[in-house]
């Protein structure tokens, strides 16, 4: 007859292998956001000294028309009230997502005319987002120029709902998974909406 | 009897007349040097004079305005877009290709780009679940592994 107790360490011994290579799984994904991050904010550092220089001898680009790559930084979002201060790269795949907010391809950037859209993960770079309330300001700069957006309303929708919309006017818009403590992909999305300040 | 010179006669004559009579398996037998297989010339002429006939029968055509036919054929298969070069209305298409739902909705898979009415971009996330899902099995492996390891009380 088999020990059982043999048996039970067997299957403990499966329950640790299991553990450590889930962990590893996790692990390995948000090292390697964090790398991402560290290097879009180099990118960030470097192109902005590019946008310095590029000032100073008077051949600053207007950024109209302009199409990034995906991936490459294009903005840094600062929001005091919940401690966030990253670099917005192009591009809302798992690989942009990875190291930063990512800007929603199409939409304006942050400061022109229209709709900037800006999502991340919840459990990410966004993980205090819905901390966010009506009033709290952020601060946006992208393509030379910095704008103060202040929060003007935040709505939860179904991840299938139409939930950003165009507009004429300079806005901002954040996005990320809703609950924000949900286990597994979340359901809803929250919407967090800006205007410019005054 | 037979007198040893008369049995090779023999031989050599039913090995004659074997030949004879199966080439096939005789070939097989006797040759040493693999040949390519046999042609078959009179069909390759049959098929090049039909070839050179039907040639001969279609007049030529030239179709000058090619977009325009294509166009055409288009609206005359019941087809609701526009000229094949042309932009898809409402904005640029979706990163994976599939267009817009004819009824407005978002399309699955259409949250890559912005448009108006767009849903929110897909950010959900499986790592917290895998990291819990991995801790919790790390933890019950443990302690399963120190309960069969430790002696029963008693």
């Amino acid at each position: 007859m088999a020990d059982p107790r043999a048996a039970v360490r067997r299957v403990g011994a499966v329950l640790t292998l299991v553990g450590v290579l889930l962990l590893g799984y996790a692990g390995v994904g948000y090292a390697r956001g964090a790398l991402a991050r560290d290097r879009a904010r180099t990118a960030w550092d470097v192109a902005e000294a590019r946008r310095a220089v590029a000032a100073a001898s008077a051949l600053a680009p207007t950024g109209a028309g302009r199409v990034e790559a995906v991936g490459a930084p294009v903005a840094r979002l600062v929001v005091p009230a919940i401690g966030l201060d990253e670099i917005v790269v192009e591009g809302v795949g798992e690989r942009s997502l990875r190291a930063g907010p990512g800007h929603l391809p199409g939409s304006a950037l942050p400061g022109e005319p229209g709709n900037a859209v800006l999502s991340a993960h919840r459990d990410r770079h966004f993980h205090r987002l819905d901390r966010l309330a009506v009033g709290d300001s952020a601060v946006t700069t992208a393509a030379g120029q910095t704008v103060t957006w202040r929060v003007v309303g935040r709505r939860v929708v179904g991840r299938e709902s139409p939930a950003l919309f165009t507009s004429d006017e300079p806005r901002l818009t954040l996005t990320t998974c809703w609950p924000v403590g949900y286990l597994g992909p979340a359901p809803d999305r929250l919407i967090v909406m800006l205007e410019r300040a005054e | 009897m037979f007198h040893p010179s008369s049995s090779l006669l023999v031989a050599a004559l039913l090995l004659s007349a074997l030949s004879a009579a199966l080439p096939e398996s005789a070939e097989a037998q006797f040759a040493g040097v693999p040949r390519p297989p046999r042609r078959r010339p009179a069909n390759v002429e049959r098929v090049a004079t039909a070839e050179s006939g039907r040639r001969d029968t279609i007049p030529p055509t030239r179709l000058p305005d090619m977009k325009a036919w294509v166009d055409s054929a288009t609206v005359a298969l019941g087809a609701t877009g526009g000229p094949a070069d042309a932009p898809p209305p409402g904005g640029p298409p979706a990163e994976n290709g599939r267009p817009p739902r004819a009824d407005g909705a978002p399309a699955r898979g259409s949250d890559s780009t912005m448009r108006d009415g767009a849903r929110a971009p897909d950010t959900a996330t499986p790592l917290p679940a895998i990291a819990l899902a991995g801790a919790l099995s790390l933890a019950a492996g443990l302690v399963l592994r120190r309960r069969a390891s430790s002696r029963p009380r008693g």
